[in-house]
Parts: C-alpha cells; sequence; structure tokens
C-alpha cells in the first residue's frame, strides 16, 4: 500500500518536483526576510500563497500529513496578512517555518520508500497552532459549524430548468483537508458521462470554497443520459461521505449509504487528463521541465550522430573513389558543422549555474551559526558558472561536508579569534571556476588553518606513513585529512582537524572522475578544492593495443609512455617483475596476462610501457603499440552483465568508435590493485 | 514474467532455430533483430560462452554463444549462422546460433512445461515430429 491515493502514481514525480521548488523557494525568502526588521507585504503574501498550493497539491495527492501541516502555517499568515499591527515573536515564527520547512523536505524525500510511514506532524502542528491562538490574542478559533441537514440553498432551481436535468448533493468526510481538490478532479471525471451545468459552491478555487463545501455540502446540477454511471462516479469519488439526489420538489431520495470512498476505480482517462491540462496551463511560460532521463537520451543520441557523421565522412570506402568530391567534402563539412552545433547545444541544455547547490549552503550556515554562535559570513563567488545538472546532484553532499567542516573546524570561537587579533569577520567562501576541461569548486575559509607538523604525527600514530617522515610535502600532509582512517575516532578540533567523513566525500568525488585537494596556512585558514571533468561521459583516453583488443586508460591516470630497454627490466626470483625508469622501480603489469588477452607481444623491447599513477599506486603498464589519443564516449557495459564482475577486473566500460569498432575503457587504479600495487 | 506467463497459457509465435543439432526457441515477442554474426569484440576475463560486445546501432549489446553456454561443442559457423537479438527488461543481448529454422505458432495445448522448476529449457513445444526447448531468456542469460 503506497502512501498516496492510488492512482496518483503518475503525478507523483510532479508533485514532488513541484513541491520541492516551492521549498526552495520558500526557503530563499525566509533566508532574506530573516534579518530584516519587518517582513514585507510580498513576502507574505507569496509565503502564504506557497503554503496554500503546497496543501493543495499535497491534499490532492492524498498526503493529509503535509496538507494539514501546509494549512496550519498558511492560517499563521492568514492572520499576519489579515490584521497588520498584529504583534509576534520574529525568532520563534521563523524556527517554527524552517522547521515546517525542513519537515515538508524530509518528507517529499522519503515519499517513494514505501518503508519510511508518513511522519506525524501534530507536535509541530500544535506549536503552530499555539503561536497563531497567541496572534489572535487567545480569540476563538471555534470552525465553522458544520451543518449536516441544512436548507438547500437559494437559486438552486432554476424557473426554466429542464425536465432531464439531475441535482445531487455530495457530502464529504470530514477528514478530508480539501474537498474542493477532490470535487474538481470528480467533475472532471463527471464530463466523460454528463455535462455538468451548475455547481453550488460556483468556484473550486475560490477561497471559501472548502468552507461551503463542509459547511452545506457540494451541489452538482447535470444533464445525462445514464445517471446512474454518473452517480456511481460520484459515489466513487475520493473521500465521498454520501450522496444523495435532490429533487426540484424537496423530494430527497437517498441514493448512497455512506461509504468509506477508495479511488481504486480511478480510471486511467482522468490521469491522463490531468496533466494534460496542466501542460494546456503552461504553455504561457517560456520555461518547461523536461525529466532528466529524456536529456540523457537526447545526449547519447547526439553522441550517436557525431559518432555517425565521422563514420559517413570519413568512410574508408571513399578512397578508393578517385573521382571529384568536391560536393561531397562540402556537404560533409556543413554537416560536421551542424553536428558540432548540435552537441554544443544539448551540452547547454543540460548545465544549470552551480548556483542552485550554493544556495542551499545558506541554511546549513544559518543552522550552524543559531547552534554555534560563530556569525560566519558565506560569500559566493562566481556562483553563475554552469555545469552539467548530473555533476550538480553530485556536489550537493560532498559541498555540505565541506562547509560545515569549515564553519564547525575552521573558523575559530570568537573568543579565540579576538585572541588572534583577527579582526576581518570569520568568513566562508565557497567559489565556482572552469580550469581547462575541469570545474573547479573550492571552498575556503579564514580560520585557524591546521598545522602540518601535528598532523603528520598524527598520519604516523594511525601508521598512514608510505615513506620516511621528511620526504612528505605540504600538499601530501594536508591530504592525509581527507584520507580513510585519519580521524574518525578521535576528537580532532583541538586542531582543527577536518576529516569527519571527508574520506567518504573524496571518495564519492573520486567515483566520478573528480579530485579533492586540500591546502592550508597555519593560521590564516583552509582551502578545499573539488575538481570535477566538465563532462562525465565523455573522457580523454589513450588507447593501446594487446594482441587482437584496443584498451583504453583514462588520460588523467597516465602520466608518460616509454620504451624499456632490455637492461631495465628486472625480474626478481618471486617473478615480479619491474622496470627501471629515471631512477625509479616501477612495478610492472602486462595487460596481456593481466587481463589473459593472448598473442600480445611479450619482448620488453618491442612493447611500450605506460607510467599509470593513481593515488599513491603507481605501474608500468605494458602494451604493443599506442594507437592513439582520443575523445571516447564511454558507456557502461549492459547490465545484463554484471554478474560477471567487469568493475572488479578493472573494466570500466566500452567505447564505440568512428569506424564503429569497439574499445574497452580500463581503470587503472583497479588493475594496480588487482595486480597487487 | 507477466507476458511469459500469458505465452504459456496462450500460446504464440515462436522464432526457432538450431544449435547442435536440436531445436531450440524464444517467444517472437522477445525478439528485436536477427542479423549475421557482426564483428565482435572479446571482454577479457568472462567465460569462454560470452563472445563479448558488438555495435548494433550505436549501442553495445553482448552477445554469447548458445552452444557453449548449454555446455555443448562449439559449432562450425557459416553464412547461414547468425545471431537472435532478444529484449530482456528493455536490455538487448545477442545469441548466436547455428541458424534460424522457422516461425511457428503453437497452441497453449502444445506447450508443455518443464517439471524442473527455473530451468534454462522452461517447456517443450511439440510441432509435427519436431520438439522444440522453450529458453527461459532470463535465466540464460543471467546465468
Amino acid at each position: 500500500m503506497s502512501k498516496f491515493e492510488a492512482g496518483m502514481e503518475s503525478m507523483l514525480d510532479t508533485f514532488v518536483f513541484e513541491t520541492g521548488g516551492l521549498l526552495e523557494a520558500l526557503d530563499e525568502i525566509l533566508m532574506r526576510t530573516e534579518q530584516e526588521e519587518q517582513i514585507e507585504t510580498d513576502d507574505i503574501n507569496e509565503i502564504f500563497r506557497t503554503m496554500h498550493t503546497i496543501k493543495g497539491s499535497a491534499a490532492m495527492m492524498g498526503l493529509q500529513n503535509m496538507s494539514q501541516l501546509a494549512h496550519s502555517v498558511e492560517d499563521l499568515f492568514y492572520i499576519i496578512r489579515e490584521e497588520k499591527n498584529v504583534s509576534f515573536d520574529k525568532a520563534a515564527l521563523y524556527e517554527l517555518l524552517f522547521t515546517s520547512s525542513d519537515c515538508l523536505k524530509t518528507e517529499l524525500d522519503n515519499l517513494s520508500d514505501d518503508d519510511i510511514p508518513l511522519t506525524d506532524f501534530s507536535g509541530l502542528m500544535d506549536k503552530i497552532r499555539a503561536m497563531a491562538a497567541q496572534m489572535k490574542g487567545g480569540g476563538d478559533d471555534g470552525k465553522a459549524v458544520k451543518g449536516s441537514g441544512g436548507s438547500l440553498p437559494d437559486g438552486l432551481f432554476a424557473e426554466d430548468e429542464p425536465e432531464d436535468m439531475h441535482t445531487y448533493r455530495v457530502i464529504y468526510a470530514e477528514s478530508c483537508a480539501m474537498p474542493s481538490a477532490r470535487a474538481m478532479v470528480m467533475l472532471r471525471k463527471l464530463g466523460r458521462v454528463a455535462e455538468v451545468c451548475r455547481t453550488v459552491p460556483e468556484d473550486m478555487e475560490a477561497d471559501d470554497a472548502d468552507d461551503v463545501i463542509k459547511a452545506s455540502g457540494l451541489y452538482i446540477k447535470l444533464i445525462t443520459d445514464s445517471p446512474a454511471a454518473a452517480a456511481e462516479i460520484i459515489r466513487t469519488g475520493i473521500n465521498v461521505e454520501g450522496l444523495e439526489e435532490v429533487k426540484k420538489e424537496e423530494k430527497s431520495v437517498r441514493q448512497a449509504e455512506p461509504q468509506k470512498a477508495d479511488a481504486l476505480q480511478q480510471s486511467a482517462a482522468v490521469q491522463e487528463n490531468r496533466p494534460a491540462k496542466k501542460t494546456a496551463e503552461k504553455h504561457e511560460q517560456s520555461m518547461i521541465s523536461v525529466k532528466l532521463e529524456k536529456l540523457d537520451r537526447l545526449l547519447d543520441l547526439v553522441s550517436e550522430i557525431v559518432i555517425t557523421e565521422s563514420s559517413v565522412t570519413a568512410s574508408p570506402d571513399l578512397r578508393g573513389i578517385s573521382k571529384n568530391l568536391d560536393r561531397f567534402n562540402k556537404s560533409s563539412r556543413d554537416l560536421k558543422k551542424l553536428t558540432d552545433e548540435l552537441q554544443d547545444v544539448v551540452m547547454s541544455i543540460r548545465m544549470v549555474p552551480v548556483s542552485t547547490a550554493f544556495q542551499k549552503m545558506n541554511r546549513v550556515v544559518r543552522d550552524m551559526n543559531s547552534k554555534l554562535k560563530k556569525n560566519v559570513t558565506l560569500v559566493f563567488k562566481g556562483q553563475e558558472t554552469e555545469v552539467d545538472k548530473s555533476i550538480i546532484d553530485i556536489l550537493g553532499d560532498p559541498l555540505m561536508h565541506i562547509v560545515r567542516n569549515a564553519v564547525d573546524h575552521g573558523i575559530e570561537d570568537p573568543a579565540e579569534r579576538q585572541r588572534q587579533g583577527k579582526t576581518e569577520p570569520p568568513t566562508v567562501t565557497l567559489s565556482a571556476g572552469y580550469d581547462s576541461n575541469e570545474v573547479v569548486i573550492s571552498c575556503t575559509d579564514n580560520g585557524a588553518g591546521m598545522d602540518s607538523a601535528r598532523i603528520l604525527a598524527k598520519a604516523k600514530k594511525n601508521g598512514l606513513l608510505t615513506k620516511p617522515e621528511s620526504e612528505y610535502t605540504e600538499k601530501e600532509i594536508f591530504s592525509f585529512v581527507i584520507a580513510a582512517g585519519f580521524s574518525t575516532n578521535e576528537k580532532v578540533t583541538e586542531y582543527s582537524g577536518r576529516g569527519v567523513g571527508m574520506d567518504v566525500v573524496k571518495k564519492n568525488i573520486e567515483k566520478v572522475g573528480g579530485k579533492l585537494t586540500v591546502d592550508s596556512v597555519f593560521g590564516k585558514g583552509s582551502t578545499f578544492t573539488i575538481r570535477i571533468p566538465l563532462s562525465l561521459s565523455i573522457v580523454d583516453v589513450l588507447s593501446l593495443r594487446v594482441g587482437d583488443s584496443s584498451l583504453s586508460i583514462p588520460a588523467s591516470s597516465v602520466r608518460e609512455a616509454f620504451s624499456c630497454k632490455q637492461g631495465d627490466h628486472i625480474k626478481d626470483p618471486d617473478g615480479n617483475e619491474f622496470v627501471y625508469h629515471r631512477g625509479r622501480c616501477l612495478p610492472l603489469i602486462r595487460l596481456g596476462s593481466a587481463l589473459e588477452i593472448p598473442d600480445g607481444e611479450t619482448d620488453i623491447e618491442k612493447g611500450i610501457c605506460i607510467y599509470c599513477r593513481e593515488g599513491y599506486s603507481e605501474a608500468a603498464i605494458f602494451a604493443d603499440y599506442i594507437i592513439c589519443d582520443q575523445q571516447v564516449v564511454v558507456k557502461p557495459f549492459s547490465p545484463l552483465l554484471n554478474h560477471l564482475k567487469l568493475k572488479e577486473a578493472g573494466l570500466v566500460g566500452c567505447s564505440i568508435l568512428g569506424d564503429g569498432s569497439i574499445t574497452l575503457i580500463l581503470d587503472a587504479k583497479q588493475i594496480m590493485t588487482e595486480e597487487g600495487m | 514474467m507477466a507476458e511469459e506467463r500469458r505465452f504459456e497459457e496462450e500460446g504464440g509465435q515462436l522464432i526457432a532455430f538450431t544449435a547442435g543439432g536440436n531445436y531450440y526457441a524464444f517467444e517472437i515477442l522477445s525478439v528485436t533483430d536477427i542479423m549475421e554474426v557482426p564483428e565482435i569484440t572479446h571482454i577479457p576475463k568472462t567465460p569462454p560462452y560470452l563472445l563479448g560486445i558488438t555495435n548494433l546501432r550505436g549501442k553495445a549489446v553482448p552477445v554469447m554463444d548458445l552452444r557453449l553456454r548449454l555446455g555443448l561443442p562449439e559449432g562450425n559457423y557459416d553464412h547461414r549462422s547468425c545471431v537472435i537479438v532478444i529484449e530482456l527488461n528493455s536490455l538487448q543481448f545477442g545469441i548466436r546460433v547455428d541458424r534460424v529454422a522457422d516461425v511457428e505458432s503453437c497452441l497453449p495445448e502444445q506447450i508443455v512445461l518443464s517439471p524442473a522448476e527455473n530451468g534454462v529449457v522452461k517447456g517443450f513445444v511439440n510441432v509435427g515430429d519436431r520438439r522444440i526447448f522453450l529458453i527461459n531468456a532470463d535465466r540464460l542469460i543471467r546465468g
């Protein structure tokens, strides 16, 4: 049993997306207005509207808890909006607002997971109601008495009403927060079997529609050929508790026993109707939201076109043709120009400014400020820098960790800052920009910085050193703080140690081909820098031939290629092989034997050695020869091959080249690990 | 899965093919392509029956050899050998067979389910004097 109304699954994505957007916008308003003396009328209205919308759409989804929470906040702002002179505790109000916003966001995130039950917000709602009551000055908060019988509204029956006009009175369950929303769904459905002439209340979107329906029920007047079908639709409507047909002669015929309405019978047609109407309404907007999967597919197709284009225009068949190919060449140049432009446009569609990721940090810093009393200012630089949407999604968590660390451990207490004689305000700066083919995002604080000597001592204690202490450069020392097993178990705040969860952050960034580096000046502050390749799917590789196979190593792990002399090749009694290169002794990995590829070159002088380095592991990888270096679109292997554990064997995917052939993409690090480096 | 069960209950069309003298078949609805044996790129460190991946209209589709997968000796492949591409949960997989025989229509009463639970062969169809082994594609591919 899912949490929302059956039949609403198709709306889930839209609901989560739209409500998420609204909550983001709400946070922004709250952040902006928190420090101001007075909340502007526009902002009050905006908050009111946001909550109203969330209330409506949550009710539509059947999420009573979210709907009611939003409703209570809406009520609160109704008071603020109506009574200009009402006085309230602003700090407490904002605390409640932020909490509500967070609760709603968490609930949204958990929606698709059926294992997490709906959260009960009644505690929070009580607090909000208490505040509302306080604002009203303890005034009555009694609701309108719900009339069950009631007299018929005036003018329900017109004089010249046709004979076959049916009038129904629909009563909604008391627990239904927004009967008007339910009614709209039902009316739309009714439209298929009947012509709905009039309803009382007339306008479902009016502010008081809910109250009217709750008080005296919903009257529907319709003309239909099949009254039974119409009645059935009404009776099975969501949250409908009772239905009666009202006759002009005031002879009410009870049609249905009150019944618990389930939405099980919601037909597919209505579901299709609803989104259709939604898009129709949005036509005047200049922005549309598109599913990311569609964009992914589009990007895939464009990469195919680029590849196919070059396989057509550079086809080997053309070489034999002695005829004049001028026109063909001109057309293929035009084609190339167009496909290049197409590729650029598609790439740019997926680009979003990093500000979306940065803005979220405002909240993190605000919450920490109120807890730690450090009064840290968050500064953004280059937040208009655009990166691929998938990168933004990846950035979210690492950024939060890094910013939290900077505020928590990086920036000193106000008292400590005063002792150090630091006069400038405590600041954390997030900046973004491009560098060659990478996006560079860094987080700089002007806090205490890190003491390299103490980090080195600690690394030594934890057994992380792999070479003599004196050989470590500053950079290498600082990178210890983001290494696994550095500071997870001991309190490291004493020397502004970072590293709580930092190794996880590092791993996540590396998973997508990015890099995390640390730099610090003791007493001045630290900088964490994330570098992520601009596009995750297009990679520079060095393609190698081994036997019949074409294998590609990402250029980022390649240091250099060299040919090895017989004299520099060492084989120890255990069968391990090494090569001497520039005074270093590198372990030799023969790709042919490591990957069990037959017919490869075995003579060390005839093949080529590729010096690869990933983190602290390095090796010389031996292949027959270099085919070329090139840019390829990496495709992961078909999920149907998952059980073969190709990743563990050092194969990350494949790529289809311009001539239609396939090259396999290797993970140098995994291969070195496999070979025990 | 539901679709497959429907096939066993209602019958339908099969694509029959041979490998090592026996007749095998996939339901026609799961087959997306039948093509000549294409150029196949071997993937290192995989079992011998997995021939590798091939470029099917810009997609890297894995291809296996049916004989080797079923533990039969490798056959001699000629111009009539081909690769049948089947689709499983919208993912494609190629299977190299000796040759494609026929498209057969079969009625539910012709289908006999295999008593072995979750075997590579999920049932048998008798067409004339031929016995066709109906393959469980999911089992065949995921091993």
